[in-house]
């Protein structure tokens, strides 16, 4: 009898214990309040805790305290201009070691000083920099014209291949405070492009002092940024100090130290950042955050980075049925954007119709709403014209993140007979179809804020059948001399129409359908503000603050 | 038993060429080119035909698994990482300890309440407390372990901020690990423990002792409990293997640097020799362990060394 009830005690409080974990923390989902921020789009989640990046003012205070910020993986290196390193961890946590010879503003997209003060194009190609003179390096000595010379040395040899090296030329310093740097093509935009974090500066000391490339990849005590690197235990966190000696009076570090740890699991790292082991959770699968909309305990980042994604057809030497522009066209016909929008952006993003994103300078909107429309009679008439009136089988190739986008599509074009098998793939998989050009649909993006020379690859016959990961495989001389003006041109609303050029080109073609902005989503504690941005989306691990 | 342990040892051999070959065989048909990985998505086709080269991706598949079998063989090496150009061996290494750990951890909680389970239901046996018991160890058994971590993490870190949601900075880290994959072997335990103190109790010894007035405490501490432990213990052995496997799947989840998540990232970056290389040391602790796990068999019932070392085997002598 006695046991009997001491099992019935421990079984209450037990049961009590669990329940109240449960109950206090009631449902991740609570889109009934109003106070949209985003405010981007009418279906959006709307609730108090949804906020978009660049919007709060700069921190103006120091303290003691340090911040954890989960990334998805761990980085092998953390120097990727001196490695040709592509992923993105390493740019992040870079980014706050190596400073840049300029930034960019996210929100304008104005160039704005940093290492280097001013600027001037001597001609097309080459862009003279004036250093400052109050840079101290991660050594103690100052930043010199050298060290420029050094780092767009290391660029061209470690990464001739990747943006970080192949627009390159050379530099030469002029003096001790100004280097010139000499382009390979002409391209305005090349400014921004330097403000990456791959283009740090550091000094040759400093590297070799470190033991070379590779020792300093892995313990980079150098450049000048707003951190310092100060310790990375192998496997669990990568620990940065703040540079009390950085040269912007402007820029207030918050955090004495940046703590980053690697998680993958989206529920394990929602939950680290609901139990306050940490206060950054970055890049949440999206429709993941979706599900946390509303609760009132942690702060919801959403914001796109500059990239729509397309659904492409092959129409290179692969490919099969869609090689004929009438089952292009009957596709895009029964395709519905919206909700394929709607499931991709997790409610967020409305879909596009534009190749470039709606708040780039150079957005022309090439679709109407009508023409975006569903029209399932008007697709199967398309396909019973190109002889497919009795069905059709495409694949479509892609990654798991999209899988529910895929479901769509596949739904979709179910009802106009086309039979779609989805291919998941991981991402070595994926990169190998989408290079070889096996696949009737493919769905990826393209990063297009600024005019970069890398731009609408897809469409560069040069890399078509080389490191183009995915597209129509497919181009046109007109297409290509459009695209050379468009990067070219330095006045912007003279680029503004190549852009339209450009899209009435390939519209007319149609080698993709436009779908939705990709969007990044990040959680934050509640008390967490200042988050910011850098290149292609990234977290700027140095803005946040309390 | 020398000769035993090194028959046991030398098994070692076909075990390891035959996990290497399996893993070399998908190495050869899983798409995804990991010089293309390497790289980055912008290398030309050929700076990646270089790489090739270079990592001998192009030799036939025969020539590579033999000159990787020789780098193991001749010089202990099992290769670099194709990501961070370190050893192999040196990255599993630091990493193997933490998963030792957690399996060891793991293997006690489970032992432990286990066993108490499983005697609390053999002395009530058919009562409301048995049905009980099995239940709940059926329930940890039968619930994936990553969800039971995920739960452990809301209830423990979330709520109570008792433990770290993630990592193994302190030793609290490795705590919920433990007993996410403790539990998930509580079943067998109870399981084990219960029909074998069941047997025991059964036992003319018993009756025996009852008879000359020992209490039921007495009974079950000195004479049951003792002689029900035997296939418990070889239980736990075979339990290691198991709870290593599980300890693999939850570092994802608990964010611990263990072999598992070091292989699991691995295979999704075509990462091959780190693949390869700690596949093959875990099959060598597994086959270590198991070698353990017989000899203590010998030692706890020294009835056993018959049929362990001969196999089960009598020799039957013939009569002239």
């Amino acid at each position: 009898m006695k046991l009997r009830k001491m099992v019935a005690l421990g079984l209450t409080v037990i049961t009590t214990f669990a329940m109240v974990a449960c109950g206090s923390n009631s449902g991740t989902t609570d889109n009934t309040n109003t106070a949209g921020e985003t405010g981007e789009a009418s279906t959006a989640p709307t609730a108090s805790n949804i906020f978009d990046a660049n919007v709060d003012p700069d921190n103006t205070e120091k303290s003691d305290e340090q911040i954890v910020i989960q990334l998805t993986s761990e980085p092998s290196g953390l120097w990727a201009g001196g490695t040709g390193k592509q992923e993105n961890e390493c740019v992040i946590i870079g980014s706050a070691l190596f400073d840049t010879l300029v930034h960019v503003d996210r929100n304008t997209g104005d160039v704005l000083p940093a290492l280097a003060s001013e600027w001037e194009w001597i001609d097309d190609t080459h862009c003279k920099f004036t250093l400052r003179d109050d840079v101290i390096m991660s050594d103690g000595s100052p930043l010199v014209a050298d060290d420029v010379v050094y780092c767009v040395n290391t660029w061209m040899q470690q990464s001739p291949n990747t943006d970080t090296g192949r627009f390159l030329s050379g530099a030469v310093a002029d003096d001790e405070h100004t280097v010139t740097i000499e382009f390979n093509t002409t391209a305005p935009d090349f400014l921004n492009l330097l403000a990456w974090g791959n283009f740090g500066i550091v000094s040759e000391d400093e590297v070799n002092a470190l033991g070379g490339y590779e020792a300093a990849d892995k313990n980079p005590v150098m450049g000048s940024g707003k951190y310092r690197f100060k310790e990375w235990v192998n496997g669990q966190y990568i620990l940065l100090e703040r540079n009390d000696d950085y040269w912007d009076d402007n820029y207030v570090g918050y955090f004495k130290e940046i703590k980053l740890v690697f998680i993958q699991d989206p529920a394990a790292r929602a939950m680290s950042i609901l139990s306050g082991d940490a206060q950054v959770a970055y890049n949440m699968p999206i429709n993941t955050a979706a599900t946390y909309a509303g609760n009132e305990e942690i702060n919801l980042i959403v914001h796109g980075f500059g990239q729509n994604t397309r659904l492409w057809y092959n129409m290179g030497p692969n490919a099969g049925a869609t090689s004929d522009i009438r089952v292009r066209q009957a596709i895009d016909k029964a395709l519905n954007f919206d909700a394929i929008a709607q499931v991709g952006t997790g409610g967020f993003g409305t879909e596009v119709h534009g190749y470039f994103p709606d708040d780039s300078i150079y957005y022309n909107e090439t679709f109407t709403a009508e023409e975006r429309a569903v029209d399932i009679e008007g697709a199967k008439a398309l396909l019973e014209e190109a002889g497919y009136g009795d069905g059709l089988d495409l694949t479509l190739v892609g990654m798991q993140d999209q899988e529910q986008v895929f479901t769509v599509i596949q739904d979709n074009l179910s009802q106009v007979g086309i039979n779609v098998t989805i291919e998941i793939l991981d991402t070595p998989a994926f990169v190998g179809a989408a290079n070889s050009g096996d696949y009737d649909l493919i769905h990826v993006g393209d990063m297009v804020d600024a005019r970069y020379p890398a731009i609408c690859t897809f469409f560069r016959q040069s890399s078509i059948d080389t490191f183009c990961i995915g597209g129509a495989k497919w181009t046109t001389p007109e297409i290509e001399e459009i695209l050379d003006k468009l990067i070219q041109e330095p006045d912007e609303t003279k680029a503004k129409e190549y852009a339209k050029e450009f899209e009435d080109l390939v519209k007319e073609s149609m080698p993709f359908s436009n779908t939705f902005p990709e969007m990044y989503a990040n959680m934050t504690s509640k008390d967490i503000k200042g988050y910011k941005t850098l290149e292609r989306g990234y977290i700027d691990i140095t803005s946040l603050y309390k | 038993m020398i000769k035993y342990i090194i028959k046991r040892i030398l098994y070692l051999i076909p075990i390891m060429l035959g996990v290497s070959a399996i893993i070399f065989a998908l190495k050869t048909f899983t798409p995804g080119d990991p010089a293309r990985v390497i790289l980055g998505n912008d290398a030309t086709q050929e700076q990646v035909e270089a790489k090739r080269e270079e990592l001998g991706l192009n030799d036939p598949v025969i020539i590579q698994y033999g000159n990787y079998i020789k780098g193991i063989v001749t010089r202990g090496d099992f290769g670099d990482s194709y990501r961070t150009g370190n050893s192999v061996l040196s990255e599993i290494l630091p990493r193997l300890k933490t998963s030792g750990l957690i399996t060891l951890g793991a293997v006690a909680i489970g032992a432990i309440i286990g066993i108490i389970l499983g005697i609390i239901s053999a002395l009530r046996k058919y009562t409301w407390i048995d049905s009980l018991v099995l239940v709940i160890s059926m329930f940890f058994q039968s619930v994936p372990e990553f969800v039971v971590g995920l739960v452990l993490i809301f209830i423990f870190a979330v709520t109570y901020h008792l433990l770290p949601s993630n990592g193994i900075e302190t030793a609290a880290g490795y705590i919920m690990p433990m007993l996410c994959i403790g539990l998930s072997s509580v079943a067998s335990y109870t399981r084990i423990t219960r029909s074998s103190m069941l047997e025991v109790l059964s036992e003319d010894y018993i009756r025996t002792a009852r008879a000359k007035g020992q209490t039921e405490r007495n009974i079950t501490k000195h004479h049951a409990l003792r002689n029900a432990m035997i296939p418990v213990a070889q239980s736990i052995g075979t339990n290691l293997g198991n709870s290593i496997g599980g300890a693999m799947v939850l570092e994802t989840v608990f964010g611990v640097p263990g072999v598992g998540k070091y292989i699991t990232d691995s295979i999704t970056q075509r990462n091959y020799p780190s693949v390869l290389g700690g596949a093959l040391i875990i099959a060598i602790v597994l086959t270590v362990i198991n070698l353990l796990v017989d000899i203590s068999f010998i030692i706890i019932d020294p009835r056993l060394k018959t049929t362990i070392i001969s196999g089960g085997k009598k020799k039957v002598k013939k009569v002239a």
